[in-house]
């Protein structure tokens, strides 16, 4: 500890709190097994996808709400691992404090900002 | 130093440590290993502060050791712990229960031990990717299968 009353800047790398880049993420489940606190809900619905010069339609699973539990998360980070298309991702940001504990529950928009 | 043995010898091994000098109890514990439960007791010589450990194996179903309350009286509260926490009974030893509630069945630190909010909220891994209907039901630990009764001990 220094007496330095200046503040020190976050570094890039710190482990504040857990982002979500939602267009990235195809909802495969694999953050929501793995979390031990199970505090990672997920729903998500299936749509056909056309392409050019394909013989049928793809079938392609479409984030409908990815919701993060601060209240639960104990920020081990095992989602990020595990996801294999950097959807979810560290940022230095910290989660603020709430009123209630259902305002602890983050949506998709506040899991997106600043990714 | 390291002693290790069968119950029967672990109160012979802690005696003979008490009697090398090795007085002072740092820790009596237990972990939980496939097919019973390792009893672990580390003693401490304070005049060289050399140290030993003496291990033992309990077991299942019914994980048992003599007690060594009459040998060193501090062991009293971490066989009273080990006893509710990991269902060892000391032979011998005192019965009192120490931290859980009366009727409170089973071991809280135990693996078997089925963790009882889990078994009231769904497991939010159960849906599949797109909505899809499950081929096969996952379950994550701590749950109970279906067929395992709810009295929050694995049968």
């Amino acid at each position: 500890m220094s007496d330095d009353d200046s503040e020190v800047p976050i570094p890039d790398a710190a482990r504040g709190t857990i982002i979500l880049d939602a267009p990235a993420c195809t909802s495969c489940m694999l953050c929501v097994r793995e979390c031990p606190v199970w505090c990672i809900e997920l729903t998500s619905h299936t749509e056909e996808v056309d392409e050019p010069g394909a013989r049928r339609p793809r079938s392609v699973a479409v984030l409908d709400s990815f919701t993060i539990d601060w209240g639960l998360c104990m920020f081990c980070g095992i989602c990020v691992e595990v996801c294999p298309f950097d959807a979810l991702a560290w940022s230095p940001q910290v989660e603020p404090s709430a009123e209630t504990k259902s305002d602890l529950v983050s949506g998709i928009e506040r899991l997106s900002e600043g990714s | 130093m390291l002693v290790e043995g069968q119950p029967e010898e672990w109160r012979q091994a802690l005696q003979e440590a008490i009697a090398d000098g090795f007085t002072y109890l740092d820790l009596l514990s237990a972990i939980d290993r496939e097919g019973g439960v390792e009893l672990i007791c580390h003693l401490v010589r304070l005049e060289d502060h050399r140290s030993r450990w003496v291990r033992a194996f309990a077991a299942d179903p019914n994980p048992q050791a003599p007690t060594s309350i009459d040998l060193l009286p501090a062991v009293s509260w971490p066989e009273r712990e080990v006893r509710e926490m990991f269902g060892v009974e000391f032979v011998g030893g005192s019965p009192v229960p120490l931290l859980l509630v009366d009727g409170r069945e089973g071991h809280p630190l135990r693996k078997s031990e089925l963790l009882r909010a889990r078994q009231e909220r769904p497991w939010p891994g159960e849906a599949e990717p797109g909505g899809r209907r499950a081929r096969r039901r996952h379950r994550p630990p701590g749950v109970a299968e279906p067929t395992d009764s709810v009295s929050g001990r694995r049968q």
